[in-house]
C-alpha cells in the first residue's frame, strides 16, 4: 500500500509541475498597444491652363501644334504629368511645360487630350509619407481633328454687271486662309489672285472680254497645307460667221452679241494687216465690207480682233487667212477646159493626152486615154476631133464611139494632119496634111456623116490654114482673114475682116470676132460687114474669151498684183465687175470664171 | 535551451534526498532596460511617422526554479534558473496602414543560491546572493504595411550578462511540503551587447552608435511551492 501511495504521490507532483512549466512558457510577454491617428482624407486641388485653343472644352486642330501648359497644384509628383492624345502618350513633364502634337498622330475625327499628373495626398497619412498615396488629376478636352486637305473647289461661271464672274463652292472650315486663283488660257500670262475672305467666293474677272479661253484653277488653303484644285474653263466663243459673195465681191462678218460688254473695248477687224474698222458699240454684231482683196483668185486676210477694257490682250482669230481664191473652188489638170453644149459640160485634156469630160458643176463623167494628138473640141455637137496618122478621129462623148475619116489626096501615101479644124454641129472636118512622099500639100473638107470629100485641093507649097465655123457653111483662112462660103466643094470669098480674127462667134456662126485694140469687134459672117463693137471697160483692158452660153465677153484688165475681170453680155452691154488675184489668164465658160492654176468660180448664173 | 531545463527540473525530484530541497516559484519582476527604452525612443525619432511607445517593458510574470541543500551549519548553497519576459512597442496607424516594431526580450539565468539560514519556530528565513548569468533572447519584428506593400522584418539577438540578486525568502513547511515567498533585487552587473545570431559579428547599436544591451536589473518579488527530501522531523536546516 505504502508503495503504492508513493507512486500516486509522485504522479500527482509530475503533473503538477508539468502544468506549471506549461504555463510558464505560454506567459511570455507579447507587446501590446494600438496608436492610430484619425486623419481626414480631402481631396487635392488644381488649375489647368492651356494656350491655343479658343474653345472651352474643345479643340479643333487642323495641323500639328505646340501647345503650352501650366498646373498650379502642390505636392506633384516629379514628372508626374503625362499627355495623352487619345491613348497615345505624347509627353511626359512637370507642372509647366510644351509638348508637340505632330503630324502623324493627326487623323481626322474626334479625340480628346488629357492633361494628368499626379500628386501625393499630403494627408500626412502613412502611405502618404511613403510617397505610395497618391492622387490623380487631369483635364480633358475634346480635340476634333480636320487634317484632310481642302477638297477642290467646283467652279462655276455667270455674269454680273456685264463682267464674267467665277463662282466655286466656299471652304467653310475655320482653319481657312485663303483661296488662290490662278487665271491662265489664251491670256499672254497666267496670273495669281489670292482671296483672304472666306466669305468671298467669287472673283469678278474685269478681264475677260471673250473670246477666248479663261482657265481657272482655285484651291484653298490652311495654314497647313493647300487644298486640291478645281478648274474651270469658260470659253465665250464670238461665233463668228464670215459670208463672202463672190458675185460682188463683199464680205459679212457676223459674231454673236458678248455676254461680258463691260470688259469689252472694241472689236477691230483688220484687212490684210490693216485696221480697217474698230466697232466699239457692243451691241454691233455685223459688218459688211469688201475686203481689200477680196476677189476672184485673190487672198483675204481677215482678222477678227476683240480687245479688252481692262487689259492690253487680244484676241483674234484669222478666219480668212487663206491661200486659195476666195470663194473659188479648185480642180487641177483643166489646162485646155473647153464648154461643150453638146453634153453640157466640159472637156478638158490634160497631160499624156488624157481626155476628160465632166458634167456642169465639173463633176467627172468619163476618160479616154491616148486619144490622139491636135485635138480639136467644138461648142456645138457632142463629139471631140483628133487625127492619128492619116485619119481623123470623131469621139462621141455620149457612148465614146469613133468615126473615122480618111485623107484624100492624090498620092499613095497619106500624110500627117495639120492643123485640124472642125465644124462638130455637122460634123464637118477641115484640115491640112503633108504628103511626105510626093511632097505635096492639100486640104480636105470632108463631111464625116458622108465620108465624102468636097474640097482637096493640093499644092507644092504649103496649103493656107482654114478655120472651119462649127455649122460648115463658113471658113476663113488667112490674114488679114479671108472669109468663106462653103457650099459642096466650093469655097466662095466673100471678102475679109480686119487683122486680129479671134474666130467665129461659137453660137452664131454669122458673127466673127475681131479683137481690135482691146474691143471686141463683132463682124458679119456673110458680108465681113460691121457688127457692132463691144467696146473694152476700162481703158487698160483686153477682150480675152467669150462665153457662148451667158453671151458674155471677158475682159482682162491688169494692174500691180490685181487683175479685175470685167464681163461685159455683148447682147445688152451689162457689165460686171470681178477683182482677180493675178493668176494667169481667165476663162469664162458657161458662167463659171477660170483661171489657169484650175481655180474656178459661177461668176453668172 | 528550455527542453533541456525543463528535462532538469523534471527530474529534481526524483533526485531529492535528505536536506536538499527544490522549490519552484512564480513571481513579478521589474525591468530597467534603460537602453531598450532609449531604442524605443530613437525609433520615434526616426519614424516618418507619429509613432508612440505603447508597451515599454513593464513588469511581468517571472519564474524561477532550484535546488538547495543546507548545511549543519546553516549555510544554503545550490542551483537555480529564472525565466522571464518583457517587451516593447512602437507603433503607428491610420487609414492608409500601419508602422509597427515589436521588441519582445526574455531571459534565462543560471545562478548559484548562497546564503545563510534563520529558523525561528515553523519559519524558515534564508537570505541569499544568488549571482549568475543571464542568458537574453531579443526578437525584433517590424511591419510597414500600407495597402499598397507590406514590408515586415524580423531578427533575432542574443546577449550574455552577468547580474547578482540578493533575494530574501519566507517558508512555511509541512511535512515534505511548503510555501515560501521571497523577494530580491537583480542588479546587471555586466551587459553584454545584443548580437544578431544570424551573423555575430554586428550587434545593435542607438542612435549614438553605442551598443544597446539588455539590462533586466529590477525587483523581483514572488511565491511558490518546494518540496524537502530527507526523515522528516530531523532537525536539519531547510532553504527555499
Amino acid at each position: 500500500m505504502a508503495a503504492s501511495g508513493d507512486l500516486r504521490k509522485r504522479k500527482i507532483r509530475l503533473a503538477l509541475t508539468l502544468l506549471t512549466v506549461a504555463w510558464m512558457v505560454s506567459c511570455a510577454y507579447e507587446p501590446t498597444g494600438l496608436n492610430f491617428k484619425d486623419i481626414t482624407k480631402t481631396q487635392p486641388q488644381a488649375t489647368f491652363t492651356l494656350n491655343n485653343y479658343s474653345d472651352d472644352d474643345t479643340i479643333r486642330m487642323y495641323q500639328s501644334s505646340n501647345f503650352h501648359y501650366d498646373i498650379t497644384a502642390s505636392n506633384v509628383k516629379d514628372n508626374g504629368v503625362t499627355v495623352k492624345l487619345g491613348n497615345n502618350l505624347i509627353y511626359t513633364g512637370s507642372t509647366s511645360g510644351n509638348f508637340w502634337i505632330p503630324t502623324n498622330l493627326l487623323v481626322t475625327g474626334t479625340t480628346t487630350l488629357k492633361i494628368e499628373f499626379t500628386v501625393y495626398s499630403n494627408t500626412g497619412s502613412l502611405a502618404d509619407k511613403l510617397g505610395e498615396e497618391t492622387v490623380q488629376l487631369w483635364h480633358q478636352w475634346v480635340v476634333i481633328i480636320d487634317v484632310d486637305i481642302p477638297p477642290a473647289p467646283v467652279v462655276t461661271f455667270s455674269e454680273e454687271n456685264g463682267f464674267l464672274k467665277v463662282n466655286w463652292t466656299p471652304y467653310t472650315q475655320p482653319n481657312f486662309k485663303s483661296y488662290t486663283v490662278v487665271r491662265s488660257g489664251l491670256f499672254p500670262t497666267s496670273t495669281t489672285f489670292i482671296i483672304t475672305d472666306p466669305k468671298k467666293n467669287f472673283m469678278i474677272d474685269s478681264v475677260y472680254a471673250g473670246g477666248t479661253i479663261g482657265m481657272y484653277d482655285i484651291h484653298a488653303s490652311t495654314n497647313a497645307q493647300s487644298g486640291s484644285v478645281g478648274s474651270g474653263q469658260y470659253f465665250e466663243h464670238p461665233d463668228v460667221h464670215f459670208d463672202y459673195r463672190i458675185s460682188d465681191t463683199t464680205l459679212s462678218i457676223q459674231w454673236s452679241k458678248t455676254r461680258f460688254p463691260s470688259a469689252r473695248k472694241n472689236v477691230v477687224i483688220t484687212d490684210t494687216f490693216q485696221p480697217r474698222f474698230q466697232i466699239d458699240q457692243a451691241t454691233d454684231t455685223s459688218i459688211v465690207f469688201r475686203p481689200f482683196h477680196a476677189m476672184f483668185g485673190g487672198k483675204i486676210q481677215i482678222e477678227f480682233q476683240i480687245n479688252p477694257k481692262y487689259s492690253d490682250y487680244v484676241v483674234s482669230y484669222y478666219p480668212y487667212e487663206n491661200s486659195n481664191p476666195v470663194g473659188a473652188n479648185h480642180r487641177t489638170n483643166l489646162l485646155t477646159l473647153t464648154y461643150n453644149s453638146g453634153i453640157q459640160g466640159y472637156v478638158g485634156q490634160s497631160a499624156y493626152n488624157r481626155i476628160t469630160w465632166y458634167d456642169a458643176d465639173l463633176h467627172p463623167i468619163d476618160s479616154i486615154d491616148s486619144f490622139n494628138s491636135g485635138v480639136c473640141i467644138p461648142f456645138s455637137g457632142n463629139s471631140i476631133y483628133g487625127s492619128q496618122g492619116g485619119s481623123i478621129i470623131e469621139l462621141d462623148l455620149t457612148d465614146k464611139s469613133q468615126r473615122y475619116a480618111s485623107i484624100q489626096n492624090s498620092g499613095a501615101l497619106p500624110g500627117y494632119i495639120q492643123p485640124l479644124e472642125v465644124s462638130g454641129g455637122n460634123s464637118i472636118v477641115m484640115f491640112n496634111y503633108h504628103d511626105f512622099a510626093n511632097a505635096r500639100y492639100g486640104t480636105n473638107l470632108t463631111n464625116l456623116n458622108t465620108n465624102v470629100t468636097n474640097y482637096r485641093p493640093e499644092s507644092t507649097s504649103p496649103m493656107p490654114v482654114f478655120n472651119v465655123s462649127d455649122d460648115g457653111r463658113y471658113a476663113t483662112s488667112g490674114s488679114p482673114r479671108s472669109v468663106y462660103t462653103t457650099v459642096g466643094d466650093v469655097l466662095t470669098l466673100v471678102g475679109s475682116v480686119p487683122d486680129g480674127y479671134f474666130g467665129f462667134r461659137p453660137d452664131n456662126n454669122d458673127q466673127i470676132f475681131v479683137q481690135s485694140s482691146g474691143d471686141l469687134v463683132i463682124y458679119n459672117s456673110a458680108s465681113c460687114s460691121l457688127f457692132k463693137t463691144v467696146t473694152r471697160p476700162n481703158p487698160s483692158s483686153y477682150f480675152t474669151n467669150y462665153d457662148p452660153v451667158t453671151h458674155n465677153a471677158l475682159y482682162r484688165s491688169s494692174q500691180s498684183n490685181v487683175d479685175l475681170v470685167y464681163l461685159v453680155n455683148i447682147d445688152n452691154g451689162q457689165t460686171k465687175t470681178v477683182g482677180a488675184f493675178s493668176q494667169g489668164s481667165y476663162r469664162l465658160l458657161n458662167g463659171v470664171l477660170f483661171d489657169t492654176n484650175g481655180y474656178y468660180a459661177r461668176i453668172l448664173p | 535551451m528550455k527542453e533541456l531545463i525543463l528535462g532538469i527540473f523534471l527530474l529534481s525530484p526524483a533526485i531529492a534526498i535528505g536536506q536538499v530541497q527544490t522549490y519552484f516559484n512564480m513571481g513579478y519582476g521589474q525591468f530597467k532596460m534603460s537602453d531598450m527604452k532609449a531604442y524605443q525612443n530613437d525609433l520615434n525619432s526616426a519614424a516618418i511617422v507619429p509613432t508612440k511607445t505603447t508597451s515599454s517593458f513593464p513588469a511581468f510574470w517571472i519564474y524561477d526554479w532550484g535546488a538547495t541543500y543546507t548545511t549543519h551549519s546553516n549555510v544554503l548553497t545550490g542551483l537555480s534558473f529564472g525565466l522571464g519576459s518583457t517587451g516593447g512597442r512602437v507603433t503607428y496607424s491610420d487609414y492608409s496602414g500601419t508602422l509597427q516594431a515589436d521588441q519582445r526580450i526574455q531571459y534565462l539565468s543560471i545562478n548559484a543560491n548562497l546564503g545563510y539560514v534563520w529558523k525561528p519556530r515553523k519559519w524558515i528565513i534564508s537570505a541569499d546572493l544568488r549571482p549568475g548569468f543571464v542568458i537574453t533572447g531579443l526578437e525584433l519584428k517590424t511591419i510597414q504595411q500600407t495597402q499598397g506593400s507590406s514590408t515586415p522584418y524580423s531578427a533575432m539577438l542574443g546577449s550574455v550578462n552577468i547580474a547578482l540578486q540578493p533575494t530574501v525568502t519566507i517558508t512555511k513547511r509541512w511535512g515534505h511540503f511548503s510555501l515560501q515567498a521571497y523577494a530580491g533585487y537583480n542588479q546587471t552587473i555586466a551587459r553584454g551587447r545584443l548580437v544578431f545570431i544570424d551573423d555575430n559579428k554586428t550587434y545593435l547599436v542607438d542612435n549614438n552608435n553605442q551598443p544597446i544591451t539588455a539590462d533586466w536589473s529590477g525587483l523581483r518579488a514572488g511565491a511558490g511551492v518546494s518540496v524537502f527530501f530527507g526523515k522528516r522531523g530531523m532537525a536539519q536546516p531547510l532553504t527555499p
